[in-house]
């Protein structure tokens, strides 16, 4: 008896999910609890259902495969399909991560399957923002992040992020006057944002520059950051050090 | 072959008319003088071989000038044949990939459409094939190729896609760069339809306005595209065939704006050559 494998799939485009359905028909033992037609709703299919497995498209509106591999948390296998991202692929095999590339054969299908059952239970090390890092080397830096809200995704874009502070294992994402926890260590964080828009003032704290308005040394080691909404933030010498760098002063 | 008429120039042909000079200065100054004037018989000659092979080398200089010339034309007509060439035979991957992929799909789902688009594909990549990178085409062939190219893209894009065209009948006959359309079609694509959820509607015009034929073509964008780099690639490659089919006389033009995205060709109307 296989395995029963309770699975989602998302594709912006309707033949390739009929597709991916038609192929799948074959093997009873993988249930569709959902078919996506953007990453949001594979987010959400994912929160929701809480599958075995999740068929992720690279490309879609709204959020990005790796995007919703970012979101997800606890055990779940993915398969990621794509047309022709050879640094995708690359990217892939480097994590032994299971891909599908778009035209694939049932017998192709059939054996990614098999790897899936052989990994389920298994914990998952994967970090997604360094295969998107590695996937799509012409925009390395996140542009955008995704939060997840209860059941619902918030998607916050990078250049409204005031700064971010970690909170145990989370990070707390300052936007404006509302704040947003996502599941993420800070160090991560500051790996997916653009090095010269975010800096790592003190080992809590990361800040978008743009923000900053004024420095204050307080005492020989510590330095006070304020930003354009008076929020004082605080640096450590190393820290203050690398913001001035950034800010060419 | 150079050398040789060189070689001649400087030791036949100047020192004959050396001597030609001579014998002329000597018939002129007579038996009698020439016994008291022989230095004078001597200086004509030897400023007529100066004078002469000054006069081969300034002439020389001039051949190797020209020819220099000819040679610089011949590399750059070469070269601008490479890179249209090479602007040319790019066609993304990903759409051979995808649209054999919605092959595959129906074949199993709708084996008519399949077969329509096999041939629709056969169409698109024959007529690709056989453009000739270098010559000018009419507005209205060039609306084909687009139109099938579009075809392909609609089964795979479905009811996201929507495409209208704006254009003056008097456009038609104009000439206007090969496959310089299409490209604009996948950019508007990719960064444009892809990203939205609904897609939406693509718009192509191609009005006359004076001397200028103006194609541009429109489409709605993500409210803050999360990659304005990646833009560029297929937009630079039209600019670059733009520049190299009408130098000065064309130019591209963007117009963003946070929710659309409109780039437009100008062009000289003018018909075939």
């Amino acid at each position: 008896m296989t395995t029963p494998l309770r699975a989602i799939l998302a594709d912006d485009e309707p033949l390739a999910r009929s597709y991916l359905r038609e192929l799948l028909a074959a093997h009873p033992e993988v249930t569709v609890l959902a078919e996506c037609r953007n990453g949001l709703e594979a987010a959400r299919a994912i929160a929701q259902h809480r599958p075995d497995l999740a068929f992720l498209d690279v490309e879609m509106p709204k959020l990005d495969g790796f995007e919703v591999l970012d979101l997800v948390e606890g055990p779940l296998a993915v398969v990621f399909v794509t047309a022709f991202d050879h640094y995708a692929v690359r990217a892939f095999e480097a994590h032994a991560v299971d891909y599908l590339r778009k035209p694939f054969s049932p017998e192709r299908l059939a054996a990614a399957l098999e790897r899936v059952r052989q990994r389920i239970g298994q914990p998952r090390t994967l970090d997604a923002n360094l295969l998107r890092k590695e996937a799509f080397p012409d925009r390395p830096f996140a542009e955008r992040l995704a939060v997840k809200n209860g059941a619902e995704v918030v998607i916050v874009d990078a250049a409204d992020l005031d700064y971010a502070t970690s909170e145990d294992d989370y990070v707390n994402l300052h936007v404006g006057t509302k704040s947003w926890l996502k599941h993420q260590s800070l160090a991560s964080l500051e790996q997916a944002l653009d090095p010269r828009r975010f800096v790592r003032i003190h080992r809590t704290c990361l800040v978008n520059v743009d923000r900053v308005t004024r420095l204050e040394q307080e005492t020989r080691d510590t330095f006070s950051v304020v930003l354009r909404d008076r929020t004082e933030l605080r640096a450590t010498r190393q820290g203050y050090l690398r913001l001035r760098a950034v800010l060419g002063l | 072959m150079g050398i040789l008429l060189r070689f001649l120039r400087r030791y036949v042909l100047a020192p004959l008319l050396a001597i030609a000079a001579m014998l002329v200065v000597a018939a002129l100054l007579g038996p009698q003088a020439l016994e008291r004037e022989w230095p004078l018989v001597l200086a004509a000659g030897a400023a007529t071989y100066l004078l002469a092979t000054a006069w081969f080398q300034v002439r020389q200089a001039r051949e190797e000038t020209a020819a220099a010339a000819l040679r610089a034309q011949e590399a750059a007509l070469l070269a601008r044949d490479a890179e249209l060439a090479a602007l040319h035979a790019r066609l993304r991957p990903h759409f051979l990939f995808n649209a054999l992929q919605s092959v595959a799909a129906l074949i199993g789902s709708d084996p008519k459409a399949g077969r329509q688009m096999c041939l629709d594909l056969a169409d698109f990549l024959r007529a690709r094939l056989e453009s000739d990178p270098a010559k000018l085409v009419t507005l209205e062939d060039e609306l084909r190729i687009t139109r099938q190219y579009l075809a392909i893209e609609r089964v795979r894009f479905a009811d996201r896609l929507d495409w209208q065209e704006r254009i003056d009948p008097k456009a038609l006959q104009l000439a206007v760069p090969p496959l310089i359309l299409q490209p604009l079609v996948e950019n508007a694509l990719v960064h444009g339809l892809a990203t939205l959820e609904e897609g939406g509607t693509l718009l192509l015009s191609a009005e006359l306005h004076g001397e200028e034929l103006q194609l541009s073509l429109g489409n709605p964008t993500e409210a803050r595209p999360r990659r304005p780099g990646r833009q560029g690639q297929g937009l630079a490659l039209v600019r670059g065939r733009l520049q190299a089919h009408h130098g000065q006389a064309a130019r591209m033009t963007i117009d963003s704006k946070p929710e659309s995205f409109r780039v437009t060709l100008h062009l000289p109307a003018r018909g075939l050559p």
